[in-house]
């Protein structure tokens, strides 16, 4: 079984992401405790991750939604039996692409295993994963740890950091300073330590 | 396979911002978080859930007011729009009045382990919730005109409509 770094890949340093892995524990202990506010919480934090796997491997918005929808369900009727919730992250990220395979293989009805492992034999039995290829899945899951951190952040270092790198096109440093309020010269260096402040909560 | 080198932090803020360059990712839609947020209302406190059905509700039938319903004869329920949706072995009736501003959805579950349902109205922005009583009525008061979807969680079924505009 890969270990936490191991799928991390190339940059397992950047992404410890040991803080979110308590929070994710915390966030399973109320939902079985019957907190309808932390199950909210819970999808609301990993929503556009488990909708990005999908549609990064080709499936139209209808038929990421299925699988969207198809691991929550999972994720709902067996959150008393996840036997490591430090690793939610994993398990959904391995369920929604156990689930994708099986839309691309038009196998919907596709039984889930009821382990990480055995969803992992059986994609690893495949002729053809590409679509879901394991480098795809880990900037899926690092791209979502950075949108974490950012939440984190405070302001104005999110709204620095998301109009000049999260926006398509992205702003200006005129635009962004007039969003903030400061005189555009103060951008650069505010961004420079709004990076620094986004790689240190990354590394935690 | 070499051994991976540990990166210093110019190169781990360069690949930060490489990876939020490259990051075109968007929310589910909104109606989809919705009905994920709402499974939490089968008790999560339970040991043992049941697998729960997710069942699709086909519109069998809309008519607008004024027109006679099925076995209608009230001129007051002739004023509401009233459609039937199905999903398996369970049917929602649903009548819909217009006081201009607002709305008023009535309707009722009809079918097994229908009886104290939960049901929710969504639309992109909002959502109302209610439940059935022991007869499976419900009724959704002072909505604002829009598009919505009806949810119901009824026994082990969660129903969901399509977006009608009312």
């Amino acid at each position: 079984m890969k270990t936490e770094p191991e799928l991390l890949g190339a940059a397992p340093d950047i992404f410890p992401a040991s803080a979110v892995a308590d929070s994710d524990v915390e966030l399973v202990r109320a939902c079985r405790r019957g907190d309808e506010d932390a199950w909210a919480r819970l999808v609301d934090r990993y929503q556009r991750l488990v909708f990005a796997i999908p549609r990064r491997a080709g499936l139209n918005d209808e038929q990421a939604q299925d699988v969207f929808q198809d691991v929550f369900l999972i994720l709902f009727e067996k959150i008393h039996d996840l036997e490591q919730p430090d690793r939610l992250r994993s398990w959904l990220v391995t369920t929604a692409k156990f689930k994708t395979w099986g839309l691309i293989r038009g196998r919907r009805n596709l039984h889930s295993a009821a382990t990480e492992e055995e969803m992992e034999l059986e994609m690893t039995n495949l002729q053809d994963s590409a679509p879901l290829a394991d480098d795809a899945l880990i900037e899926l899951e690092q791209q979502h740890l950075i949108r974490a951190a950012l939440g984190e952040l405070g302001e104005p270092c999110s709204e620095i950091l998301t109009m000049i790198y999260l926006r398509d096109p992205a702003a200006s440093y005129a635009e962004v300073a007039a969003s903030i309020g400061v005189g555009a010269t103060s951008i650069s260096p505010m961004r420079a330590r709004c990076l620094k402040k986004l790689e240190k909560i990354l590394g935690r | 396979m070499p051994p991976k080198t540990k990166m210093n932090s110019e190169e781990r803020i360069e690949k930060i911002i490489s990876l939020m360059r490259s990051d075109d990712s968007v929310d589910a839609p909104q109606d989809a978080i919705i009905w994920a947020r709402n499974l939490s209302r089968a008790s999560l406190a339970r040991q043992n859930v049941s697998p729960l059905r997710r069942l699709v509700a086909v519109l069998r039938a809309d008519l607008l007011p004024n027109r006679p319903a099925f076995g209608e004869r009230s001129a007051g329920s002739a004023a509401a729009r009233q459609l039937l949706f199905e999903a398996g072995d369970i049917a929602i009736d649903v009548r819909v009045t217009s006081s201009g501003s607002d709305l008023t959805i009535r309707g009722q579950l009809l079918g097994e382990g229908c009886e104290d349902a939960e049901l929710r109205l969504v639309s992109p922005a909002a959502s109302y919730s209610t439940s059935a009583d022991d007869l499976g009525e419900f009724v959704f008061e002072a909505v604002p005109n829009g598009s919505y979807s009806i949810e119901v969680v009824a026994g082990d079924a969660v129903i969901t409509t399509d977006e009608i505009q009312f």
